[in-house]
């Protein structure tokens, strides 16, 4: 069935009007059509998936069609916003959902600064796209209005340049009364690893975002008009002033990173030995990267719309710079150098030393900028071998105007460098670039290459899928750090941490910490207190960072907590258990949910909540075909052992590795492939379809362990149905295309005609192989 | 009118940076703008910058000094000129 039948389908489940206090619209935008349809969604999406990232793979599982590639127009790109986004200090953040033209797994990134709320404050929770637009186009939004104008003009601009013509040709600023989602040159050219932008330096980042944006040809999405609020936040105000002093006085927060923002990270990761080094085959980096190098070129903080953090390092080279914001804010915290206290009072008195990067006192636009976070400065620092910090920063801005994900542009950088360390590739394939680990020169040069999808930058702008693409052969996938095919996003190596490496194994959206990172499993004061740490975590977790013991409770805690926390819009950094236990929580987020929407909510149904929305999502990532075999980490983290630091010769067994996974499996409620069992996956496909038939099959068969598929595409006859189970669970087609299997609806068997037996929600189907006789 | 953080105020310092009069300072309990220097960001920007990044909308017109335009205007004036001096 075609997007446009689903779309017809899905909205006659809508409402023309809103379903409880300040909902915003969802706006589906056909895009080869230029046709607009807005409307509501059910109140039981609220109460069972919230919004913003929960909502959006509501409106995904509704709309996809899993046999599509990716960046097919029929493939939708959703944005959505959160629920308390734009009316509570630090919920300021909206997710982007699709299918990942990057990994094999659901596209879900997650970005904040202004574009989420001003889309919020002009009246929409949701943007859905679709249709290949016939020309370069922008979706222009304000308010009631909504269309479609020609792009052409900016074809061809980076982040910092669209950003000025907009600004230019509206007469608007940006952040004032503009803000501007867009892609830029790497988008345009589906680089796998572009992203979409919010912002300077603000980025839809994970899964190739720019990519499908850029396949849809729609350059960017403005919303015009200084923010109003959706109602007025007179509820909400009295306690917005607790949940912001919580935020605010918490001491990683307070004393971190308000100061230096994210790279206050390097330190603790360095010191344990556990730092992604030369694509993980070390995990151990210079100190010239520890946070204090940056202090000659840090101005002062950013943030996002309303947040009281600013948590956003800004940086300047240039020689008239005013710089020294947070300069040794970080010395004397041992809790960011707990394996080696001493460490926390080193610093290292770096004096700015730049003088233009060839060192002939010429300067860019390149020069300056916002960031780099902790990714970035993991992934363009020691995985490929740098350690300047002035690099690391250069580097850094030029991504942030190519539009390029850190992370995956970085880890396909050092999964290159890595081939070519083994002469898997030579200058024969990377067109005569010398890819030494640490060469500068080159990497900067091939980041322009990438968006551009020049000679060997093609290679790198096909991410992850370069094998598949024909670039490296087979062997190379010996080397590539990917879970569902998605680079890793963390700098960390998690072969200690192992509640970390359950949590990179088991994440929805792949390789990446942001969807359940176990960040406390290190905090010493927290692994002191058995029944603290057992409270926090709903479950005994073992004090030990590298004991498999237990820590499928902390990272179940942890998707649930965080899956809430994008739903409501919330930034992860001010979430209880990702930095502290002490940051707003579950309850201060029904508190404010009930303040403004006028729907109450309970603790435990919020973490129900945050449960369905991983739930989805793994129903989602069953469709594209993955299974439990796909919840793994990569090769080297089970086979290769730590050479050094405190914990030399760890690495993760895989028997060890396959029980934890097995436990938080049942702990979390899904069968053996890792998808929702039974009983939950039924009750999830009403709620998301409003359809759900159970169909008995004769034994379990591949992809169907329990023996029973719930069927939630809406069918109306048997032969639709039959055709549903195929697409369901294509690795058993032998044995539902058996002739001798026949069905039973209902109890009754149907011998022939199965195409006028009718199909309601809530039959029950039978397979039932005929039995021979004589 | 110059701008006034009520006690809703909690102290996060964000509206710090962004005030180009530099009229915002620390006060006992909460942060204070000091009427003389506020313009409301007349001359600088087109909206009022402190109340664009509040995260807990403290920040409000001051109902004890009420200024036109015009006024913040010359305001705006008196101080760029004390600041060239």
């Amino acid at each position: 069935m075609a997007i446009r039948e689903k779309l017809a389908r899905l909205v006659a489940r809508m409402h023309d009007t809103p379903q409880y206090n300040a909902q915003g619209a969802v706006l589906f935008v056909d895009l080869e059509q230029r046709t607009f349809v807005k409307k509501y969604l059910p109140l039981e999406v609220l109460r069972n998936f919230l919004g913003g990232r929960g909502a959006n793979m509501w409106l995904l599982y509704n709309l996809v069609e899993e046999e599509r590639a990716a960046l097919d127009p029929e493939i939708p790109l959703i944005f959505g916003a959160g629920v308390l986004t734009s009316s509570m200090p630090s919920a300021t953040r909206g997710n982007i959902t699709s299918k990942s033209p990057d990994s094999y797994a659901i596209l879900d990134a997650n970005a904040g600064d202004y574009f989420p709320s001003f889309l919020r404050c002009h009246g929409y929770d949701h943007v859905v796209l679709f249709g290949r637009s016939p020309g370069w186009t922008m979706l222009r939004i304000s308010y009631e209005t909504a269309e479609l104008v020609d792009a052409a003009p900016y074809v061809g601009l980076n982040n910092l340049n669209m950003s000025a013509a907009i600004a230019r040709d509206y007469n608007c600023v940006e952040r004032e009364d503009m803000a501007l989602a867009r892609i830029t040159t790497s988008g345009e050219n589906q680089v796998l690893c572009s992203g979409i932008m919010g912002g300077v330096k603000s980025i839809w980042a994970r899964g190739g975002g720019g990519a499908k944006m850029g396949s849809l040809r729609v350059k960017a999405i403005m919303i015009h008009g200084a923010p109003k609020d959706l109602q007025p936040l007179q509820p909400m105000v009295k306690y917005n002033k607790v949940i912001g002093k919580k935020i605010i006085s918490t001491s990683v927060i307070k004393n971190a990173l308000k100061m230096v923002g994210t790279p206050f990270l390097y330190k603790p990761s360095r010191v344990l030995c556990a730092l992604g080094t030369k694509n993980n085959q070390e995990t151990s980096w210079k100190p010239t990267l520890d946070a204090d190098n940056f202090d000659p070129y840090r101005p002062g903080m950013d943030g996002c719309y309303l947040c009281p953090v600013h948590c956003r390092n800004q940086n300047d080279l240039t020689p008239e710079a005013q710089v020294g914001w947070g300069a040794s804010a970080l010395k004397g915290l041992t809790g960011n150098a707990s394996y080696d206290k001493e460490q926390a009072s080193v610093e290292h008195g770096k004096q700015r030393s730049y003088n233009g990067i060839h060192n002939d006192g010429q300067y860019d636009k390149y020069d300056k900028g916002d960031g780099p976070e902790y990714v970035t400065l993991g992934k363009f620092g020691p995985m490929i071998g740098i350690q300047e910090p002035e690099q690391v920063l250069r580097l850094n801005n030029i991504l942030n105007d190519l539009g390029l994900d850190s992370a995956s542009t970085g880890s396909s950088i050092a999964w290159a460098m890595e081939l070519y360390q083994r002469s898997i590739i030579t200058q024969k394939e990377t067109g005569g670039l010398d890819l030494t680990w640490g060469n500068y020169p080159v990497i900067e040069q091939l980041l322009f290459m990438t968006a551009k999808r020049e000679g060997f930058g093609d290679t790198i702008a096909d991410s992850a899928r370069a094998v598949e693409r024909g670039k490296y052969p087979a062997q190379a996938l010996d080397y590539r750090m990917t879970v569902k095919g998605l680079f890793q996003s963390d700098p960390h190596d998690a072969r200690i941490l192992k509640a970390f490496a359950l949590g990179l194994s088991v994440a929805t959206r792949g390789m990446d910490h942001l969807r359940n990172r176990v960040t406390l499993e290190i905090n010493a004061r927290i692994n002191d207190d058995a029944a603290f740490k057992t409270a926090l975590y709903n479950g005994p977790v073992s004090a030990a960072p590298n004991s498999y013991e237990g820590k499928e409770y902390a990272v179940r805690k942890c998707e649930n907590n965080y899956a809430v926390g994008d739903s409501v819009g919330m930034c992860r950094f001010n979430t209880k258990l990702f930095n502290s236990p002490s940051l707003p929580d579950l309850t201060d987020f029904a508190t404010q949910i009930g303040a403004l929407t006028g729907q109450t909510f309970a603790e435990e149904e919020l973490d129900e909540v945050g449960r369905n929305v991983t739930g989805i999502e793994r129903m989602l990532n069953f469709r594209f075909g993955l299974r439990a075999k796909d919840d793994t980490l990569p090769r080297r983290w089970f086979e290769e052992a730590l050479t050094e630091g405190p914990f030399a010769g760890e690495k993760v067994d895989r028997a060890e590795f396959d029980g934890m996974k097995d436990r938080f499996y049942h702990l979390t409620g899904l069968n053996a492939e890792g998808t929702p069992a039974l009983e939950w996956h039924e009750k999830l496909s009403r709620l998301i379809s409003g359809f759900a038939v159970r169909v008995e099959l004769p034994r379990a068969l591949p992809g169907a362990p329990e023996k029973v598929v719930i069927i939630d595409e809406n069918v109306s006859d048997l032969t639709a149905l039959r055709a549903a189970l195929l697409r369901k669970l294509p690795e058993a087609a032998n044995d539902l295309n058996d002739s001798t299997w026949n069905m039973a609806v209902n109890g009754n068997m149907v011998l022939s005609g199965e195409a006028s037996v009718p199909i309601a929600s809530g039959d029950r189907v039978r397979l039932v192989p005929i039995i021979a006789g004589g | 009118m110059a701008m006034l953080i009520t006690d809703l105020c909690i102290t996060c310092d964000v509206c710090l940076a962004p005030c180009p009069n530099k009229a915002i300072s620390a006060g006992e309990d909460i942060f204070y703008i000091d009427p003389a220097k506020c313009t409301e960001c007349v001359g600088h920007h087109a909206i009022s910058q402190c109340v664009k990044v509040c995260p807990v909308r403290a920040i409000v017109p001051d109902p004890a000094h009420r200024e036109s335009k015009d006024e913040l205007k010359a305001k705006y004036d008196h101080l760029q000129a004390l600041k060239a001096a």
